[in-house]
């Protein structure tokens, strides 16, 4: 089993039988390939960046849960009782009050800061707790403890608009991951238009070929190579490209904190940059080579 | 060697252009292809040289059923036929010795070997000095033989030619024939289409004769 591929020749015509070296309209090829490339880095690392942003928000709330007390009410002995209650079920790390300072904090950009209005207004209590693994039996474990002390608290786990949080990052990702998927076909189905462009335009060339012997695995070595050059071309631009922006945004993002999304890659998901080229290039050849042996099968 | 049995020939859905067409060519014999225009001629020569397979009939090439073979063992039998076109069909972008050594290449030979046999070839046909000049830099004449070397580097068992000395000079021409000649002698098969009067009368070789 030979390749010759990248066999280095001395030839005229870059090396090629078939005149592939001619600029006939396919050098569009190095800027297709290139705008995949940088496309479909586009997509890949906001797919890996929703993934770790989900992490993020999933970590930070997956695991607590806020019990909101009715003021008027509810004793402070009666809170107590329910903290000491809380504290007592296994699972559960730590069951805290907000303090006074605490709610301020967090109502203050609605209410003011007016020290007498939180004299008059009836704030309810709040209580936080956090524990290491959220499963259901915890929840009602709580919930129940929570019911039996104060049968007014509302305990809130976060569960509706964490899933619908989740449900949006999974979709969004999923979107990246679509997108990513057909700018790859859209690759191959152009590339392949390529490649059965030029086929028709050398023809002639091609029986030549064909009359003196040249195998199919021959001639379509050369629009591998053809193909091969194109992309790398292309992708190294994309690579180089997709780089370049997102040099940018995480200049942004650490310069202008909040202004645009924080590019979230860690370790090796960086060899994405090198990984997604790779893999376009690949399905350029493969695309490339079924063409091309399918076109020299319609020959006799 | 060669050797055809009721064979017929149609392209696409179209009339036969071919119809019962049966002989056989023996190793080493040497023979013409003649007919009117339109008779046929070169649609037989493709199939001499195993670029189309027939509609109808049986073609046996080296011992081989062609029909029986698939594309990879077609294409090996191929490797074994020369053919040079009436209108010689060198690639325009590659240079003399590039187009002489492209048999070679396709056969996987080694490159050192291929220089020595292009040039040794190119010198024998008067091209050693041209051997890396591009083919439309070339006359007629050099074109041709450039063609005639680039069907006979691999020192193939069978050598067809259509009208090969259809773009040249009586002088030229003969010049030419006796190449072939030469090679028959080496022991090639030959199969020479022409409707020139001039060869056939000098050249006393059996006549495939294709009538319309």
């Amino acid at each position: 089993m030979s390749f010759k591929v990248f066999a280095i020749s001395s030839r005229g015509g870059a090396g090629y039988d078939v005149p592939l070296h001619l600029k006939l309209g396919t050098e569009f090829l190095v800027i297709l390939t290139g705008l995949m490339t940088f496309l479909s880095l586009l997509a890949a690392i906001a797919n890996l960046s929703l993934g770790h942003m989900t992490h993020a928000w999933t970590s930070g709330l997956e695991n607590t849960l806020t019990i909101e007390i009715p003021a008027p009410n509810v004793s402070e002995e009666s809170v107590s009782k329910l903290l000491d209650g809380l504290r007592k079920i296994s699972g559960v790390e730590e069951a805290k009050l907000l303090s006074q300072k605490d709610m301020q904090d967090l109502l203050s950009p609605w209410l003011g800061d007016a020290g007498s209005i939180w004299d008059d207004l009836p704030v309810p209590k709040l209580v936080t707790v956090s524990f290491s693994e959220r499963t259901p039996q915890l929840i009602k474990d709580i919930s129940a403890t929570t019911r039996k002390i104060i049968p007014d608290a509302r305990v809130d786990a976060h569960e509706d608009w964490l899933a619908d949080l989740m449900k949006l990052a999974h979709g969004l990702k999923l979107t990246a991951l679509a997108v990513f998927i057909l700018i790859m076909m859209v690759t191959a189905v152009v590339i392949a238009g390529a490649v059965r462009s030029r086929m028709a335009i050398h023809h002639r060339e091609l029986e030549l070929l064909h009359i003196m012997g040249a195998s199919d695995r021959y001639i379509t070595g050369q629009f591998v190579r053809y193909i091969l050059m194109q992309s790398l071309k292309g992708s190294s631009l994309g690579a180089v490209a997709g780089l370049a922006v997102a040099g940018f945004f995480l200049f942004l993002a650490r310069r202008n904190p909040g202004t645009v999304p924080e590019l979230t890659l860690q370790g090796a998901e960086w060899l994405v940059f090198a990984a997604v080229p790779c893999l376009l290039i690949v399905i350029g050849l493969v695309s490339a080579r079924i063409t091309s042996l399918r076109v020299l099968g319609e020959m006799p | 060697m060669i050797k055809f049995e009721h064979v017929g020939l149609r392209y696409g859905i179209g009339p036969e252009v071919l119809s019962d067409i049966s002989f056989t060519l023996a190793p080493g014999s040497f023979h013409f292809l003649c007919g009117p225009s339109g008779a046929g001629k070169t649609s037989l020569m493709s199939l001499l040289y195993l670029g189309r397979r027939p509609t109808r009939g049986m073609v046996e090439a080296f011992g081989h059923n062609t029909n029986l073979l698939d594309r990879v063992a077609l294409s090996e039998e191929r490797r074994k036929i020369g053919v040079v076109f009436q209108d010689f069909r060198l690639l325009p972008h590659m240079s003399a010795f590039d187009n002489v050594a492209l048999p070679l290449r396709i056969n996987d030979v080694p490159e050192k070997k291929i220089k020595d046999h292009v040039e040794e070839l190119l010198d024998w046909v008067g091209l050693g000095d041209s051997m890396h000049r591009l083919p439309p830099t070339l006359s007629g004449g050099q074109q041709q033989r450039i063609a005639v070397a680039r069907a006979v580097i691999t020192n193939p068992r069978l050598l067809l030619a259509d009208e090969p000395t259809g773009n040249l000079d009586d002088e030229i021409g003969m010049k030419l024939m006796g190449l072939f000649e030469q090679l028959n002698k080496m022991g090639t098969t030959i199969v020479i289409a022409t409707h020139s009067l001039q060869i056939l009368e000098r050249l006393p070789h059996p006549r495939l004769i294709l009538e319309s």
